[in-house]
């Protein structure tokens, strides 16, 4: 299973057909309540809705409006050896794994890295990478831009890397560069702010 | 089509004749100032393109460096002839995968993957001969001019040798050669025309040695992944093209005619005007998952250009990325020699920096990486590796 | 042969489970009607066309040919059959550098929106529990406005169609899947979008989305069914002459 993002909207249709989405099923999850994500607890401050479709294995993802408009992951205590994204194509195009010896500024190349192969992308550029937090824990946080070839829309995105007790936990959102990303990253950042892993 | 024969009769008989300067032995193909849209029917095609080419124009897969889009039109130009390429528009794509297209208006799309692996201008150079042989065959040939059929409606051309990651298909793993893909009567006539081109070109032809570099790139990352290994040179029992083996010989032999190596390859022009926008070409070979592959793309270059400062730490960059204990070792010997030339770009000592902290060799490591920050206080992750020195 | 098997599965899976499959849907933002547009310039933007074929697999292959006389022939019947809309619209001016690229930019985004609604908010099968039932309320966000000042136009016009066409390999499967459940399986995608965005608000006023459209773009007679569809129930106060099915 690709990326949604590798397709545009335009194929969505095209896509969730044969993604079976009886299997698909979106859950609500309300404004203010605590979600709990993988033993993750998230709070909203609007209304989600979380995808039955894992990014990962140890992922889940959100969206407010369909995946390439704004789309919210989670991922929790990937261990030493897992990828983050599921892997696309297992032979050709296989996925990093976690290597918990690596330093902080590090995490920003394996972000880069596997959000590459996840999304098949020739344009990726690290824009900024400073220490932040993430859920309280001392974390790597990467401002990021990116531009795919079939929709040809510019994206940007924000993911927070943090490692704790040698296992890897990711919070990471992206949107189009137009309007929808500062639309969302303000109650998103909150959303980081405030996780608790 | 008669010149072509001349040239073709003129190729024949400089094998047999002494060596001769190159420029006085061939001279182009006659120039009919064929590219003006003529008649309606054409008029209206290049309309189309037009619009194409402003979509791709906008785009922001576009690369856009003025300075690298006049260097390569000074190279096509050589090869072609000025009066040829002076209403060609190059346009450079951000994509990892080896290719060039040509639109029937002359514009022509360059993909960053493919001046990632060639290294000199005479190879860039038969690699554009060979696209423009074909779209001047095509040309000529009249085929524009019928716009209704739907199968080879607006001859576009396209050259991919494609090491792609973007083809995902389960049945498109091996490097699909599609120069080879034409048909057998247009081959030839290209291979000709292109052949006299780079002939009357200042450039030595180097053209296939890019293909056998190619196919030793898929092979290299074949071998990683356990896979079996495609042997392009013998024609095999699946191989719906037994004239591929025969053409890269045919190709191999014009090269080794008297006369064909003559020229200057521009590789040192080249390798200076690429290292400006190095990390534009590579960052996707480093950034990948293809170890083998960009490894061996990055010892090519290396080996016929040199190995600077530049490039010894886009290599430390791949092997750093891999990160297993004996590649954090391999890369930081790479950045170590990359840090003996002070003008070495601040990435070798931020390189230098992470590996050694990784293998444990804490004071060398925060050195160097005092270093990067002294030389980039901008760094885009100045404030994250200042954590580690803190630490 | 596994993948196709497995893919073959899933798609009939996919048939039973949501038995209406995509078809064409109008929406106009709740407050908005056809007499806003009395007296208001709307701007034209160049259509977003895409013309391919699926592999076997399903992956899309663009088709250079294909696409440049599709874009060719839908900007000639746009023009022939806005004509009957009684509002006056202007085309999108020349741009050069920046202003072009982020007019491009606008396009793409206009396109991933319409795709949005349609695929989470229009169609069964996969709808978003935050848009489902819910008012027709999408933005494109107001700095769009950048786009209106220069025209004085305070209404932007989007298109956008998807065709590819289904390869001998997936026609093939076509028939596998036919044979197998008895379901006509879409060779193919023929996506399309026209949509009416207010350029002072950023507020997306009237979108048809139709994920089974009919017409054959390569060709004009195919284009004219297509574009007929397309501006199907715009919003216009002006007596319109039955469109073509």
């Amino acid at each position: 299973m690709r990326s949604p993002l590798y397709y545009s909207g335009l194929t969505a249709l095209a896509l969730s057909l044969v993604s079976t989405p009886a299997l698909a099923g979106w859950k609500l999850i309300p404004n203010q309540q605590i979600a709990t994500v993988d033993g993750a607890k998230i709070t909203p401050i609007t209304d989600w809705n979380q995808s039955g479709t894992r990014p990962g294995k140890l992922g889940r993802v959100w969206t407010k409006d369909g995946m390439s408009l704004n789309a919210f992951e989670v991922f929790s205590g990937i261990p030493h050896g897992m990828g983050l994204y599921r892997e696309v194509n297992k032979k050709t195009n296989p996925m990093p794994k976690f290597d918990k010896s690596i330093l902080l500024p590090e995490l920003a190349d394996f972000f880069e890295r596997s959000f590459r192969a996840s999304n098949r992308l020739s344009d990726f550029q690290q824009i900024k990478a400073e220490p932040g937090l993430l859920g309280g824990h001392r974390a790597l946080v990467l401002r990021y831009q990116f531009t795919n070839h079939h929709d040809e829309l510019t994206r940007i995105g924000e993911a927070r890397l943090a490692v704790v007790s040698g296992k890897l936990y990711v919070a990471n959102f992206h949107a189009p560069a137009l309007h929808y990303f500062e639309d969302r990253i303000g109650e998103v950042r909150t959303m980081m702010d405030g996780a608790k892993f | 089509m008669r010149w072509i024969t001349a040239i073709a009769t003129a190729l024949a008989f400089c094998g047999q004749a002494n060596a001769a300067s190159k420029s006085k032995e061939f001279t182009r193909p006659p120039f009919s100032g064929a590219y003006e849209p003529a008649g309606v029917d054409e008029r209206g095609l290049w309309m189309l393109m037009d619009e194409e080419e402003r979509s791709v124009r906008d785009s922001p897969t576009i690369l856009n460096d003025p300075q690298l889009r006049d260097y390569l039109t000074g190279i096509l130009c050589k090869t072609v002839g000025f009066d040829r390429c002076n209403t060609a528009r190059i346009y450079i794509v951000k994509d990892k995968s080896f290719n060039a297209s040509m639109a029937p208006n002359g514009f022509m799309r360059i993909h960053t993957g493919l001046l990632a692996r060639v290294f000199s201008e005479s190879e860039l150079s038969a690699v554009l001969a060979h696209e423009f042989a074909h779209f001047e065959l095509r040309h000529s040939l009249g085929k524009f001019r019928n716009i209704r059929r739907s199968t080879d409606v607006l001859a576009w051309v396209s050259l991919a040798g494609a090491v792609t990651n973007t083809n995902t298909s389960a049945l498109q793993n091996s490097i699909v050669l599609q120069i080879f893909s034409y048909s057998r009567e247009n081959e030839r006539d290209a291979d000709l025309l292109a052949a006299a081109y780079i002939r009357s070109s200042p450039y030595p032809m180097h053209f296939a040695q890019i293909w056998s570099r190619m196919s030793e790139e898929d092979n290299a990352n074949r071998e990683e992944r356990k896979q079996r290994k495609i042997s392009r040179f013998a024609p095999g029992p699946t191989d719906s093209h037994p004239t591929n083996a025969q053409r890269f010989v045919y190709l191999a032999k014009l090269e080794a005619e008297e006369g064909a190596q003559e020229g200057d390859d521009g590789a040192s022009e080249y390798r200076a005007q690429t290292s400006r926008i190095l990390p534009e070409l590579y960052s996707a070979l480093v950034m990948g998952n293809e170890f083998s592959g960009a490894d061996y793309v990055i010892r090519g270059r290396g080996d016929r250009l040199g190995w600077d400062s530049l490039l010894l730490t886009t290599r430390g960059d791949l092997y750093r990325q891999r990160g297993n204990p004996r590649d954090l070792v391999t890369a930081q010997a790479f950045f170590q020699k990359a840090t003996q030339d002070e003008a070495a770009p601040p990435e070798a000592w931020r390189g230098l920096g992470l590996t050694s902290l990784r293998i444990g060799e804490t004071a060398v490591g925060k050195t160097a990486l005092q270093q990067y920050l002294t030389r980039q206080p901008n760094a885009k992750d100045a404030a994250s590796i200042k954590m580690l020195l803190e630490d | 042969m596994m993948q196709r098997f497995l893919q073959a599965l899933a798609l009939i899976l996919a048939i039973s489970a949501s038995p209406a499959i995509a078809q064409e849907k109008g929406a106009v933002r709740p407050g908005f009607s056809a007499e806003q547009l009395v007296g208001q310039k709307v701007l034209v933007f160049r259509p977003t066309v895409w013309v391919g074929e699926q592999s076997t697999a399903g992956m899309p292959e663009p088709n250079a040919d294909w696409t440049a006389q599709s874009r060719d022939l839908l900007d000639a019947e746009l023009r022939k059959q806005r004509q009957g809309l009684g509002v006056e619209f202007i085309d999108e001016p020349d741009s050069y550098g920046d202003d072009a690229k982020l007019v491009a930019q606008y396009r793409s985004l206009f396109t991933t929106v319409a795709g949005s609604v349609m695929v989470y908010q229009f169609f069964p099968g996969n709808r978003l529990p935050t848009r489902k039932n819910k008012p027709f309320e999408w933005s494109m966000g107001s700095e769009i406005s950048r786009l209106g000042d220069r025209t004085g136009a305070r209404y932007g016009l989007f298109v956008s169609t998807e065709d590819q066409y289904g390869s001998t390999g997936r026609k093939v499967f076509q028939f596998l899947a036919a044979g197998l459940v008895g379901v006509g399986v879409q060779s193919g995608v023929h996506t399309g979008y026209a949509g009416l965005v207010d350029l002072k608000t950023g507020e997306l006023v009237w979108l048809n989305a139709d994920g089974q459209m009919g017409g054959d773009v390569r060709n004009s007679e195919g284009m004219q069914k297509r574009v007929a569809q397309l501006l199907e129930d715009f919003p216009t106060i002006a007596k319109r002459p039955v469109s073509a099915k």
